[in-house]
């Protein structure tokens, strides 16, 4: 019997197991993938820490900007009040909505990592670049890249371990303070975005790869090829050309405010 | 609408029927179709023939569910039209084209033995797949009834890919020792 005939007998199986395994029909946890899309509009402070830290010491960095992160983190979390009066939809992405307090965080964040930068992002820059995110979410979720559980606690052990050495220590103690969050609360934070991270990298890392197989180039992170970057930045740009329609803008985008 | 409500459309050769079918069921139809033959053209002209040979059926048919039926129709269209394009592709004439014509002349070109046999295999395969757990049988059912990728298999069922490929080689051997048991050599 040929593997062709097999496939064709298939179409005879009970209508019962056909009906249960169409696809699209399963209803997705909001534990997954929903839970990340609704952290990627709100503040996402607490793994900045780690990239403000990225390879910058604690003293070269300057102490004080790890509390002000912090407490950046603090202000945006802390003290909700009734988003529809005081904090107002500057953009929709589908279901999503992007409130002012967002990218007015993002926008301070910006301020905070690049104090000598003459340039900072506009507001539709931030929005933007959120809406780019949820987008790329999507996408993830539809090419089977979400992060495993595995992924989620290796992210959850590295922070541990950071803060095991004294360098780390100092700022995410400085960032804790600003924040008013212990350390447990801190990794229960990062437990909680790392699957929108990992996802979104792994997203990143899969158009890369696809890329450099293409054209016969090693993958690699550690300075990537200019060419690559640009594939992953057009990539993502004819992504959120195709999403367009979704997006609504509740600000002046002629000026970007 | 209700299927009753379609398929009552059918048996009263209300035109309706193909626009309320092509409404409900045209993007599942078009999945299916698209995941075997890769081709717009071809899976557009193939979820045409699917509501033809619905309208052809009904009546005498009151398919229930209609998705499955569908679904059947489709799919066993969509492998024709992959053995045809193969075959033209292997033989670039007139041959594959006279014999998909006269293909249509033929009520049916297996044999009496093969049907039983065909039948039998598909019994045998509804038991081994109610033997199985249901997340299993889904993702093998999405596999090889729906043709989807592990990737899309892995995000419609929120599981990893490597728990899908896992999954599938498993039922795989499960299959294969079945069928050697049954005697019937794949």
């Amino acid at each position: 019997m040929s593997e062709q005939r097999l496939l064709e007998v298939l179409s005879q199986v009970d209508d019962q197991f056909i009906t249960e395994a169409t696809p699209g029909q399963r209803e997705i946890k909001p534990a997954h993938w929903k839970k990340w899309v609704s952290l990627a509009v709100s503040v996402c402070i607490v793994l900045t820490v780690l990239l403000l830290g990225f390879g910058v010491s604690y003293a070269a960095a300057g102490g004080n900007i790890f509390y002000l992160a912090g407490q950046l983190f603090q202000q945006a979390t802390g003290n909700p009040t009734d988003p529809n009066v005081s904090d107002p939809i500057v953009a929709k992405y589908k279901d999503n909505e992007i409130r002012a307090s967002v990218v007015a965080y993002y926008k301070e964040l910006d301020a905070l990592k690049n104090q000598n930068a003459t340039t900072v992002r506009s507001d539709l820059e931030i929005i933007n670049s959120i809406i780019e995110t949820l987008i790329l979410l999507e996408e993830a979720e539809r090419l089977g890249l979400s992060a495993t559980d595995e992924e989620i606690q290796s992210m959850v052990q590295n922070t541990i371990r950071a803060y095991e050495n004294p360098g780390g220590k100092e700022m995410m103690d400085a960032y804790l303070a600003g924040s008013g969050m212990t350390f447990d609360e801190y990794l229960a934070k990062i437990e909680e975005q790392a699957p929108r991270t990992i996802t979104r990298q792994k997203m990143l890392d899969h158009i890369g790869k696809q890329y450099c197989e293409e054209h016969g180039i090693e993958f690699t992170k550690l300075n990537p090829p200019a060419e690559m970057v640009a594939a992953q930045d057009a990539y993502l740009r004819n992504l959120f050309e195709q999403n367009k329609d979704n997006i609504e803008y509740y600000i002046d985008i002629s000026t970007g405010s | 609408m209700e299927d009753t409500q379609i398929v009552e459309l059918y048996w009263t050769r209300s035109e309706d029927a193909i626009d309320e079918t092509d409404k409900k069921y045209g993007r599942f139809c078009h999945s299916i179709a698209y995941n075997i033959l890769y081709n717009e053209g071809d899976t557009r002209e193939c979820v045409n023939d699917t509501y033809l040979k619905a309208w052809q059926s009904m009546p005498p048919h009151r398919p229930d569910p209609l998705s499955a039926f569908l679904g059947k129709i489709t799919r066993n269209t969509a492998l024709n039209r992959y053995k045809y394009n193969r075959a033209q592709l292997r033989a670039p004439s007139q041959t594959p084209l006279v014999l998909e014509e006269l293909h249509e002349c033929i009520p049916d070109p297996k044999t009496t033995d093969q049907i039983i046999e065909d039948m039998a295999l598909a019994q045998l395969l509804n038991d081994f797949l109610a033997s199985l757990p249901e997340q299993t049988r889904v993702i093998f059912l999405q596999r090889y009834w729906y043709l989807c990728t592990v990737h899309q298999i892995a995000a419609d069922q929120g599981v990893s890919v490597s728990k899908v490929k896992m999954t599938l080689l498993r039922t795989r051997e499960k299959l294969r020792q079945l069928l050697e048991k049954e005697g019937i050599a794949v």
